[in-house]
């Protein structure tokens, strides 16, 4: 497992206030909304401000592939990795 | 003198250490002192609505929880406190300074009525809801909203006052330290045949020479009411004189 996905679900319960999640309690496969982690859409907004703040990565909340980079933790992980790579 | 008259049907109460009536016996004896530390248990929320209070919206929960009557309808709601949550207020203006992002949480649950929104969710409750704040009369005046309430609409008010710590930053430019702690009551209007059991009475003005009584000595006050200690109690705010007086106050 990358080191960015084992960080990046300590940023989501840190972010997301989990009190009763460990971090190694989140599927890195798994779906963050609806059926899997049962995040909402404040959630959603949330992991946005978070993630621009500590990788410095743009998101385009209009497009398309937003709903898909935010599917999942190794969805984010990849996300995140290109956009660095981009910069 | 102005005043309202209601039926006290529950109250409860609860600071960090303090908790059951006879603690707040001792606290008003001066044998026990408010911790500053420490939060209510909140299980009576599922995790997903539990994780994002505030130690102050989970006060609030247990004050309207506690005093709430399970068999009857939802009841209109009053939510009093002076500042409000103001920490979740000062995280924003500090990342507003560095230049991040805002946090939406932060953001949604900073406004004054935010914990009565949450809890008329988790409660399903579709009754009007007010959120007060009114200086160093913020609980009297919450008091009448809720007594009148109950009086416009025939039926029960739940009303909780809470109030908390404030963040360093802003405790040059408060009077005296404010303390953290949640005051629940649930409200009804005076049957006919009976009498009320409470009596808020107030004035417009205060004595020129004496400092306005700040939130402990609120709380003081009202609980020598509410603990049966005294039938009435006097004080003054910012801008108005204060009378409580209760009879068969039961504890």
């Amino acid at each position: 497992m990358s080191d960015l996905v084992t960080e990046l679900r300590e940023v989501l319960v840190d972010a997301l206030e989990l009190e009763d999640i460990a971090p190694e309690d989140i599927d890195p496969k798994a779906p963050l909304f609806g059926d899997g982690l049962g995040l909402d859409s404040i959630d959603a907004l949330e992991i946005g401000v978070a993630i621009q703040r500590k990788y410095k990565v743009k998101i385009d909340a209009t497009s398309e592939d937003t709903r898909e980079h935010f599917y999942s933790v190794e969805n984010l992980a990849r996300f995140i990795e290109s956009a660095r790579a981009e910069s | 003198m102005n005043s309202v008259q209601f039926k006290l049907r529950a109250w409860s109460a609860w600071a960090p250490g303090l908790g059951e009536p006879e603690a707040w016996s001792d606290w008003l004896d001066g044998r026990r002192s408010m911790e500053s530390d420490g939060r209510p248990e909140v299980d009576f929320l599922p995790p997903l609505q539990r994780r994002r209070l505030s130690r102050m919206a989970r006060m609030s929960f247990v004050g309207l929880e506690s005093c709430r009557d399970a068999e009857a309808p939802e009841p209109p709601l009053v939510y009093a406190s002076r500042h409000g949550e103001v920490g979740r207020s000062f995280k924003l203006l500090e990342s507003l300074a560095r230049d991040e992002g805002l946090s939406p949480r932060d953001f949604s649950l900073s406004v004054h009525n935010a914990t009565t929104g949450l809890y008329s969710i988790f409660r399903g409750n579709t009754e009007p809801s007010v959120a007060i704040a009114a200086g160093l009369d913020t609980f009297p005046t919450a008091l009448v909203e809720a007594a009148v309430q109950a009086a416009d609409l025939a039926r029960e008010c739940l009303l909780v006052w809470v109030e908390e710590d404030l963040p360093e930053f802003y405790r040059p430019y408060l009077d005296g330290p404010v303390p953290t702690m949640v005051l629940g009551m649930r409200l009804a209007v005076p049957e006919a045949e009976a009498r009320a059991d409470m009596r808020l009475s107030w004035t417009g003005g205060v004595p020129g020479e004496s400092q306005p009584a700040c939130e402990t000595d609120v709380l003081a006050a009202l609980m020598s009411v509410l603990l049966g200690r005294s039938p009435r109690t006097d004080w003054h705010g910012d801008r108005t004189q204060w009378r409580l007086e209760g009879d068969r106050v039961a504890t």
